[in-house]
């Protein structure tokens, strides 16, 4: 991690349960890191604790756009400053920073342009229903048609990417559900990304963005944002 | 004058003022106003030569020519929607792209204060 700036985008959306201790987690792990929160306009106090966090820097979006434009106003940050590698986390505490040296060792190889941190590569402590786990092997199947590339975990949001990328995303990013689609979007630029084992733990506070109504139009949007990203070249 | 075709006309000639009216009141786009115009100069048209609708409905085969009328102001009403959706996808692009800037200013703008009050230190430059 010599003389390469690393970004840490953490989109949240009412986290002030948990946003603290994220922070203070990737302070302590990553002490090299500058941290970036985006407050996605939060009905809590998420916000105010952010701006009382010494060196933590803190976006507040004066509108909710979701985690596709929250997340893209972190890698439009990374890309004006300049930063040579971009993390994204979760704002709930459920990516282990820990974890996270493992992502940095594996771009700073330079063999991928994103690495993603996977919960199914190897048997790892995450539970799931039985209807995730299935929705997971579709995306898995689907993805592995659209670019002939074997992704187990599709939907992680563990990932972390170099310059080529930040730039990519701060020029376009899927605006809902965006995972898996960024995946057939670096895909059709020639970008390549790599997989590695990731521990994830289950979120402390609040709820996964995605509710039992929401699934079914969940699953139908991934797909059809999956094959309209594969239609649309670049 | 049967009265249907007055009907007609007094309805042309109200959505015609109405559509100036926005116009006018900046409540309506001229961009979008257009399409609008559109509509009540064809019914005014249809009405005052109604062998029109009648000649086109034998060109095309239509046996009866209302349906004619309705067919074309459904496909008209669909293409104007579509358009509309067109328009507000774009706009939400923009408005997007506008929250993001207006954010990422507002922390520039935090970070400059608070730089600027605390010990006076210079500004850093960032790279």
């Amino acid at each position: 991690m010599k003389n390469k700036k690393l970004l840490i985008i953490i989109p949240a959306y009412n986290e002030e349960g948990a946003i603290e201790k994220v922070t203070d987690s990737i302070k302590k792990h990553l002490p090299m890191a500058d941290i970036l929160v985006v407050n996605d306009c939060s009905t809590d106090r998420t916000g105010e604790i952010v701006a009382a966090i010494p060196g933590v820097n803190l976006i507040n979006l004066p509108i909710n756009l979701g985690i596709g434009g929250a997340m893209q106003t972190g890698y439009k940050y990374a890309y004006e400053n300049g930063y040579d590698y971009a993390m994204q986390t979760d704002g709930d505490g459920q990516h282990d920073p820990a974890e996270a040296a493992k992502l940095i060792k594996e771009i700073e190889k330079e063999k991928a342009d994103m690495v993603i941190g996977s919960r199914f590569l190897e048997k790892t402590n995450y539970e799931q229903s039985f209807l995730r786990r299935l929705g997971i092997i579709i995306f898995e199947f689907l993805i592995k048609i659209l670019i002939h590339q074997k992704v187990t975990d599709a939907t992680s949001g563990f990932r972390i990417a170099n310059k080529k990328i930040i730039k990519k995303f701060a020029e376009y990013y899927p605006s809902d559900y965006p995972e898996p689609e960024v995946l057939v979007y670096l895909d059709n630029a020639g970008l390549k990304f790599k997989e590695i084992p990731a521990e994830m733990v289950h979120r402390e506070h609040g709820k996964s963005s995605i509710t039992s109504f929401k699934s079914a139009y969940y699953m139908i949007k991934v797909i059809y944002s999956l094959l309209i990203s594969k239609i649309r070249g670049i | 004058m049967s009265e249907i075709k007055g009907l007609m006309l007094l309805f042309s000639l109200l959505l015609f003022v109405v559509v100036i009216d926005l116009v006018r009141r900046k409540h309506l786009r001229e961009k979008y106003s257009l399409i609008w115009l559109l509509v009540p100069i064809v019914l005014v048209v249809l009405s005052i030569w109604p062998g029109l609708l009648e000649q086109f409905s034998r060109m095309f085969g239509v046996y009866y020519p209302p349906s004619l009328g309705f067919i074309a102001g459904l496909m008209f009403l669909l293409i104007i929607t579509l358009m509309l959706s067109v328009v507000v996808s774009h706009h939400s692009t923009r408005i997007i792209a506008l929250i993001q800037e207006q954010a990422s200013l507002e922390n520039r703008i935090r970070k400059l204060e608070s730089d600027k009050t605390s010990n006076q230190k210079p500004i850093k430059s960032e790279k």
